[in-house]
């Protein structure tokens, strides 16, 4: 039962008009693996009978499922590292000096898949923030609503618990239930997830100090890219920080951000870097400092305030 | 705890869902298992027992053949001995049982995987929970064995 | 550099040393927590940086293992990572108490494993020669 190249135009066209997701020609195997249970499950037909049946007036709700079987929803806790690293070195305490007054961030995890990357920034600010007295409120948002959904109830297999999450971390936020772990309401309680296509213009939103908009770029073309940044740069504060994938840059794409190096990750900025209005935020970009066994620098290595 | 009430604190879901991550993690679902040695007959028996507030065994049955194509594959090795064998199906119980302790009152102790040629022959617990994966065709039986209310000392391993 | 995979059953033992030997290290093993402390004496000049160890192993477990070391200043520096079935929240705490930097729960992936091993920065080819 293989995919006819009509079929396989309709479908990418699909996925690229509903969520800017770019499948090239090449990628019919893809579309094979992601459609071939939903076209199973619709009858014994075969798989471009369903792309027939996508197309006609009654296949609205299942041309949904086709969009949300073709994002790729790979994920981990503390991805990449790194980011984390400078989030906590150098990112947290800067914030923490310029929302002095408010006391309170505010964070986006823009393409958040099943959480994970929402819920490690959680665990981090419930260490090094939320113990000064601030608020955190993180949005996480995804186009496809089963991840949202995840994302909402914080229940993770064992299998995906292991990846990535140092096991102290693990037992100290999470609860066994059954064969999986639930996330702690303390966590839960700072996260709220919602259905957001990165695509389309963006809802009524809070300002951002933070935002996280990792390995989603990588998915679209360059204009959609250009367009995506362009309007996460208005949902910021001219302050805050933009946190992109190892693949992701705005070199070349959007050349309205600040760059600032860190170590070997580079900052992006919506304003131009201004030295902290208060207190002592790192004046001159350093290397990360070594990495610690509990997955999280001691608080006192950069006194904040 | 009841002597006839025999609820499982485990489900054949639970059973089916570790055994699946297991397999998975053994990297055992990855391309098509290769056609197990129709040479080989007879049915290996693979127990462990939990002991504490909870006591029983966790056992699984897998047929000699499918038993040698699962040992190569986690051995990356084609060149595998009955020794082989009877320590990768151990190991197999002894993750799976490590699991289904975990599903079980707290405070268990896991016992050490003993792999066997014959199911022993007396009735020494109530099976209370049952699910079958599959290997190349062949099925891999699970069950747990319930030996609450019943005097220990009498009992032996199923396996 | 060394890594030491501590378990009763040879399979695990193969499957842990074939992917540290893929990441470049030296792999001693030991089917037991006695046998693996003997390992650690005789190899004292050149120690692991790294040992895997299961829980339930005859002889002496992992957890008396993890203590072993721990009471032993000398040891401070070897990396302890618990790979086993034991899965309850209560035995990883205890095990943490007791002195292991990190808990696999098996079954596992490959990535999980590396991911691990990346966290707690044992890769050999950095730090220590
Ligand atoms: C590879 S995951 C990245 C998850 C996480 N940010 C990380 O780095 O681990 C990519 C996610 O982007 C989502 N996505 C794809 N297109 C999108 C769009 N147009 N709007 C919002 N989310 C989208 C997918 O549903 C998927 O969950």
């Amino acid at each position: 039962m293989s995919l006819s190249s009509q079929s396989f135009a309709y479908v990418a066209d699909l996925v690229r008009r509903e969520a800017a997701i770019v499948l090239e020609p090449g990628k019919e195997y893809l579309v094979e693996a992601r459609l071939q249970p939903l076209a199973r499950a619709h009858g014994p037909a075969g798989i471009d009978a369903y792309v027939a049946f996508l197309q006609s007036p009654g296949g609205y709700g299942a041309r949904a499922e086709v969009v949300e079987a073709l994002t790729t929803n790979e994920t981990s806790w503390f991805r990449d590292r790194e980011p984390f690293d400078v989030l906590v070195s150098h990112v947290i305490p800067d914030l923490l000096a310029r929302t002095a007054t408010r006391r309170k961030i505010t964070v986006w995890s823009a393409a958040c898949s099943s959480g994970q990357e929402a819920y490690t920034i959680a665990m981090l600010m419930a260490e090094h923030v939320v113990p000064r007295g601030w608020q955190v409120e993180i949005l996480a948002t995804d186009i496809a609503p089963g991840m949202v959904a995840r994302t909402r109830e914080g229940r993770y297999s064992q299998l995906e618990i292991g990846r990535g999450l140092p096991a102290p971390l693990m037992v100290k936020h999470f609860q066994r239930v059954g064969t999986q772990w639930q996330v702690s309401d303390q966590l839960r309680s700072m996260v709220r997830a919602q259905v957001l296509n990165l695509a389309a213009p963006l809802p009524l939103m809070p300002v951002f100090d933070l935002v996280f908009l990792r390995n989603v770029l990588i998915y679209f073309d360059q204009p959609t890219k250009r367009s995506v940044l362009g309007r996460v740069r208005k949902a910021m504060s001219p302050e805050g920080y933009l946190f992109l994938g190892g693949a992701e840059t705005t070199l070349g794409i959007d050349e309205s951000w600040h760059r600032t190096p860190v170590g070997r990750l580079t900052l992006n900025r919506p304003g131009p870097p201004a030295t902290a209005a208060t207190g002592a935020a790192p004046a001159a970009p350093a290397a990360p400092p070594p990495r610690t066994f509990s997955g999280v620098s001691p608080a006192t290595r950069q006194k904040a305030i | 705890m009841s002597a006839f009430a025999q609820e499982s604190p485990v489900t054949p879901e639970d059973l089916q869902l570790l055994g699946g991550d297991v397999l998975a993690a053994f990297l055992l679902d990855h391309d098509r298992p290769g056609d197990p040695d129709h040479g080989r007959s007879g049915v290996l028996h693979a127990s462990v027992s939990v002991r504490g507030a909870w006591n029983g065994w966790i056992t699984l049955e897998v047929s000699r053949a499918a038993a040698h194509d699962l040992t190569r594959r986690m051995l990356h090795d084609d060149d595998v001995d009955d020794d082989d064998v009877r320590d990768a199906v151990g190991e197999l119980v002894n993750v799976l049982g490590g699991n289904v302790k975990s599903l079980l009152v707290d405070g268990c102790v896991l016992g050490l995987p003993e792999v066997t040629d014959h199911q022993h022959p007396d009735q020494p617990s109530v099976e209370i929970c049952r699910t079958e994966l599959w290997w190349a065709d062949h099925p891999v039986t699970v069950r747990v064995w319930s030996a609450e209310g019943r005097d220990l000392h009498s009992l032996r391993s199923p396996a | 550099m060394h890594a030491l995979v501590i378990d009763d059953s040879r399979t695990m033992r193969m499957m842990l040393a074939r992917q540290l030997e893929h990441l470049g290290f030296e792999v001693l093993q030991a089917g037991d927590g006695q046998q693996a402390l003997e390992v650690l004496a005789s190899n004292r000049d050149d120690l692991p940086v790294l040992a895997t160890v299961d829980w339930n192993m005859p002889v002496m477990n992992g957890l008396d293992f993890v203590k072993a070391v721990r009471a032993d200043n000398g040891l401070r520096d070897v990396t302890l990572m618990m790979v086993t079935t034991e899965a309850e929240q209560g035995q990883i705490v205890r095990a943490l108490a007791a002195g292991a930097h990190e808990y696999l729960i098996k079954p596992f992936s490959a990535e999980a494993f590396v991911d691990k091993l990346d966290y707690l920065g044992v890769k050999p080819g950095r730090g220590a020669a």
